[in-house]
């Protein structure tokens, strides 16, 4: 591959390519990156699509709410299990809505903790908005109104987590 | 203490980058190509076993086995350490970082928070290395970002203390000892002879040229595993990502290779390198169209058996180009071992 044909414009994910130079030498490229600079838009409709899909399923009971952030996170059942220490079939078990309605708070807790959400997102969805169809009010206002992020920091007590609204005066 | 000076340099790879920047830190002056080509990084393996919700290839050693490699034929000592306490983990890293030692450290990817969300993925075999500290924040130098980074100390910590397959339990290395005159020439040799060893002579069907000729006979199962379309899109979109973007250097570690060639034939002082450096690059071009065949029939949602068919026959021409060129490389060898 000719250094010239390996360029991607990317600024946001660069990567180091091997390639051949002009004068035949083979080395080091720093481009963009080829899937984030030609398919970002598709994995973020991917990733939306099946985030989509399971909040619909959650919503609806039919998927557990580990089951759900660790398809979000992109963990299998087994690696699961290694990381919690929580064998395998109990997970699998837990990945159910009737097995979730069985778990004890210290197993959530070790859920909760690779997961890296607080225990009380095991049972709240938190809605931000998405897009700009949503009917909240006036268009204007969503446009003129400051970025604001929902943050949530852990309190001295393991299963309470303090969620607040930090905005940003930039 | 603040920053230890360092050159940071991005790489292709995250731990051929890292033994490469902590081999020049310490006055070694050779580029990641002879590290990865000295440790016969090049690999293929298609693994799909039945505890396994997808399948899954890969195209470089074991995770691990570009430092030991490396080792084992340069002569070059890596202190390692692993630990069951974090506690104990972190002050000894503390200990050497503010004794202006630079420490790679074994990392699940998911904790790099310099990176974007979107990017980051469970994977816990990143390396990446710790050059400094001031307050809670460690400065990191990862090969795969363009300067240097900072990171809290709760995510570096979760990071090297991540459960799961691969766990890095905490493990870190850097390099005690170099010697003053490394024989290069044989251990470029013994990483070629290696490098033929993992194409062509393990015994397993998933291994090496029967490992891409099984990928190429099995991607038309791949919709069987998938959920649903988008699941299926998003594993065929990998393909890409695993050949082209994810620490290869491009045609899935074939052009970095095809250097480490072009250099392997001036130290040997072998023209044939040089030209099989060549092919190899040439190699590496049919791995990039594999890669964009995959990403277009990932975009395009037609996941047909004759569209999947299209990527199995490029795999199988990459099988048999690369079967060809390793046993010439094998060849090669023996009869420069004659002169």
């Amino acid at each position: 591959m000719k250094e010239k044909e390996i360029e991607v414009d990317c600024p946001y994910q660069q990567v180091i390519l091997y390639a051949e130079k002009d004068d035949g030498t083979f080395g080091p490229v720093q481009t963009g990156s080829y899937m984030a600079g030609n398919h970002i838009s598709e994995h973020f409709r991917i990733v939306e699509n099946l985030s989509k899909d399971l909040v619909e399923k959650l919503k609806k009971g039919e998927i557990s709410p580990v089951f759900y952030y660790m398809t979000l996170e992109g963990l299998s059942i087994s690696e699961m299990a290694g990381r919690t220490g929580i064998p395998a079939f109990r997970v699998r078990k837990h990945s159910t809505p009737s097995g979730f309605r069985r778990i004890r708070i210290s197993t959530l807790k070790r859920y909760a903790d690779v997961l890296n959400i607080p225990v009380a997102n095991m049972f709240q969805l938190i809605n931000t908005i998405e897009d700009r169809n949503w009917d909240i009010g006036y268009k204007g206002d969503i446009d003129g109104s400051k970025t604001g992020i929902i943050s949530q920091s852990a309190t001295g007590n393991p299963l309470l987590v303090e969620t607040k609204v930090i905005t940003n005066n930039k | 203490m603040s920053q230890i000076p360092f050159r940071h340099i991005m790489a292709a790879h995250c731990e051929s980058g890292t033994v490469t920047a902590l081999l020049n830190h310490h006055g070694m002056e050779i580029s990641e190509p002879m590290v990865f080509g000295i440790a016969s990084g090049i690999f293929f393996a298609y693994l799909k076993t039945p505890g396994m919700e997808f399948p899954m290839f890969a195209v470089r050693s074991m995770p691990g086995q570009v430092r030991t490699r490396f080792a084992a034929r340069t002569g070059v000592k890596f202190r390692t350490k692993k630990y069951r306490s974090p506690e104990k983990a972190e002050k000894e890293l503390n200990e050497l970082v503010d004794q202006g030692q630079p420490v790679a450290v074994q990392v699940d990817f998911f904790y790099m928070n310099y990176f974007p969300a979107w990017y980051r993925i469970h994977v816990n075999v990143h390396f990446v290395t710790v050059i400094g500290r001031e307050g809670d924040k460690y400065f990191i130098s990862d090969s795969y970002h363009p300067q240097i980074a900072e990171i809290d100390r709760e995510s570096l910590l979760k990071g090297r203390f991540a459960g799961g397959s691969m766990a890095p339990r905490g493990f870190m290395f850097y390099p005690v000892r170099i010697p003053e005159n490394v024989d290069l020439q044989k251990a470029i040799k013994d990483g070629l002879a290696g490098a033929t060893k993992n194409m062509l002579k393990i015994p397993l069907p998933f291994i090496g040229i029967k490992g891409i000729r099984r990928f190429a006979d099995k991607i038309t199962d791949w919709p069987r595993y998938a959920k649903n379309e988008d699941y299926l899109a998003d594993k065929i979109f990998r393909i890409t990502i695993f050949l082209e973007d994810q620490g290869t250097g491009g045609g899935g570690f074939r052009f970095l290779y095809a250097s480490f060639l072009q250099e392997a034939s001036k130290v040997l002082l072998n023209p044939r390198l040089e030209e099989m450096s060549k092919e190899m690059m040439s190699i590496g071009d049919g791995w990039r169209e594999v890669s964009l065949a995959s990403a277009k029939i990932a975009k395009q949602r037609d996941f047909s058996r004759a569209r999947l068919m299209e990527i199995g026959d490029l795999l199988r021409v990459r099988a048999d180009m690369e079967e060809s060129f390793f046993k010439r490389l094998e060849k090669e060898l023996s009869n420069h071992k004659k002169t």
